[in-house]
């Protein structure tokens, strides 16, 4: 089952740069690429660590693809 | 980051490189190889904080560089098929020593299976961050 997010449309809206959020939440920039591309999925801990930083319910920010 | 914990930073990192350095030449190794060796440590600590793959703690004192959970991850994945292609090369060279009748293996064989195990080790960082 695909996660999806909208990190990236959420820090663009927030006018963070990929370094700051990194910093933001204490991981590296390659993290933060990553989770963007879909190629890593965070940890809970991350995954509400980003809601937190860019203050949105963790929800808004991923989400899992229905399965037909 | 505060531009003194910066200073902090390279000074430290200065230090371990020139002991690095220090170290090599006092186990006879030549003086400009052990330059070298300190100039290639010292890049290391240059490029780390610009790679991306690792955070500076200026709290963490000589051990200040810190990586995060998916670097943990890739670290644990690259050492398990280190560890795999070390044994499967391993399981191999004593097979073929037991069919060829060999009461011995030499050291240059057991090198190349570390080799072989560095390689796996630097491809599956490679290709997982590349894949990320």
């Amino acid at each position: 089952m695909p996660l999806h997010d909208r990190l990236r449309e959420l820090r663009l809206a927030g006018g963070l740069t990929q370094s700051d959020l990194a910093d933001g939440v204490g991981v590296t920039r390659q993290t933060i690429i990553a989770i963007e591309r879909g190629g890593y999925t965070p940890s809970v801990l991350l995954a509400l660590r980003l809601a937190a930083a860019l203050a949105v319910p963790v929800g808004e920010l991923f989400w899992l693809e229905e399965e037909n | 980051m505060p531009v003194r914990s910066w200073i902090a930073y390279y000074v430290s990192r200065t230090a371990i490189a020139a002991g690095i350095g220090l170290l090599m030449g006092l186990t006879g190794l030549s003086w400009w190889l052990s330059v070298l060796a300190a100039a290639v440590v010292m890049v290391f600590f240059v490029w780390a904080p610009r790679s991306g793959r690792y955070m500076i703690d200026p709290a963490g004192g000589a051990a200040p560089m810190r990586i995060d959970e998916r670097s943990r991850q890739v670290r644990d994945a690259a050492a398990r098929n280190a560890l795999v292609a070390g044994a499967l090369g391993y399981a191999i060279v004593m097979v073929v020593a037991v069919v060829r009748d060999e009461e011995a293996v030499s050291l240059e064989v057991l090198a190349v299976l570390g080799a072989v195990a560095a390689l796996a080790y630097v491809a599956t960082d490679f290709w997982q961050r590349r894949s990320g």
